[in-house]
């Protein structure tokens, strides 16, 4: 079924059509959510926001547009706000987990080590560094780095999610990957001197 | 690092691959040499390249269900929301229809009592208009004639 069709038996109060909808863009919206929030419990809880507004506002959706295009952007918008709503308690909790840890282990950049438990924890430590760069850059470079870099989509598909052209998306993605680089760089040395 | 000025620019520069060549030997040389460096490249690159990877997540079989379940209750409160102004729609037409006879039955009455209570005071004080019209008349008439 294309999804002219799958669009046209929703808007019949077709349930099936639905689920079958749900089913076809379920991983691409997951990961998509994911790739900004990195935490899987928020990205499925804004997966499940995407399709309900999906469902609501489907009558609204232009018959001419991509499908795909437009829940891609009704993804990251639903990611980026809650990932706005929710930047103050994201700062707290990172304090508190920063003063319920020993100060020295959590601001050392941890050795390499043969154990699983610890090549996990550098691994860990790592990955909340670049997700910390990636959160510092302006929306509009975070968009179109994370939707690149993070979810692999093509330059052509950033470009066409975004409403801008390729060469200005370009132009964003080298922007925001100097940035995060700068932000790692700036934090591990601003971690070795303390 | 405190005798180490290589800025982090050229740090970056270098994990692109946007200097010359070289340059790039020059720093490639010189972070060999220098641990701080060394440490400070090495982690970067192992931090930034983290992206490269590949992580797909499978939804959860139960997606749909609960997408079902949310939706419902979602549709519930929007048609609660709806139904308020709607009664409330339905009831306004009805609402000043009823104020409007209410004032028309009001205006007829008043009316109605002032033009009863009217008519009595008109016919009370009649007679003795006339009469006294009648008794001015006469005293004039005979003025006149004297
Ligand atoms: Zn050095």
């Amino acid at each position: 079924m294309t999804d002219k069709e799958l669009i046209q038996k929703i808007l019949m109060n077709d349930e099936t059509s639905f689920k079958t909808l749900v089913e076809k863009y379920q991983t691409m919206v997951l990961n998509t959510c994911f790739s900004f929030l990195q935490d899987r419990a928020d990205a499925e809880d804004i997966t499940q926001e995407v399709f309900i507004e999906v469902f609501l506002s489907l009558h609204k959706f232009k018959k001419n547009a991509k499908l795909s295009t437009w829940i891609y952007r009704i993804a990251v918008n639903k990611s980026l706000n809650y990932l706005r709503d929710t930047r103050k308690t994201r700062i707290i909790k990172r304090i508190d987990m920063f003063f319920s840890k020993n100060k020295e282990e959590k601001l050392q950049i941890p050795d390499n080590s043969d154990t699983e438990k610890e090549v996990n924890e550098v691994y860990e430590y790592r990955l909340k560094q670049l997700y910390q760069a990636i959160d510092s850059l302006k929306r509009k470079q975070k968009i179109a780095f994370t939707l690149n870099k993070v979810q692999k989509l093509s330059y052509e598909q950033v470009a066409e999610i975004m409403g801008l052209s390729i060469s200005a998306v370009e132009g964003l993605i080298h922007r925001a990957k100097i940035n995060v680089q700068k932000e790692i760089l700036k934090n591990l040395k601003k971690n070795q001197k303390d | 690092m405190s005798g180490c000025n290589i800025s982090n620019k050229k740090l970056i520069a270098l994990l692109n691959d946007e200097l010359p060549t070289h340059k790039k030997k020059i720093l490639e040389n010189h972070i060999q040499n220098c641990s701080a460096c060394q440490i400070l490249y090495s982690e970067l690159k192992q931090t930034y390249y983290i992206i490269e990877e590949n992580r797909v997540l499978t939804p959860n079989p139960f997606l749909y269900t609960r997408i079902k379940q949310k939706l419902n209750e979602e549709l519930k409160t929007q048609y609660q929301k709806n139904l308020k102004p709607a009664l409330w729609q339905g009831i306004k037409p009805v609402l000043f229809l009823a104020l409007l006879i209410f004032i028309l039955w009001g205006n007829i009455e008043l009316v109605n009592l002032y033009t009863n209570s009217n008519s009595t005071i008109i016919s009370n004080n009649s007679t003795e208009f006339f009469l006294n019209d009648l008794e001015q008349e006469v005293i004039e008439k005979y003025l006149l004639k004297d």
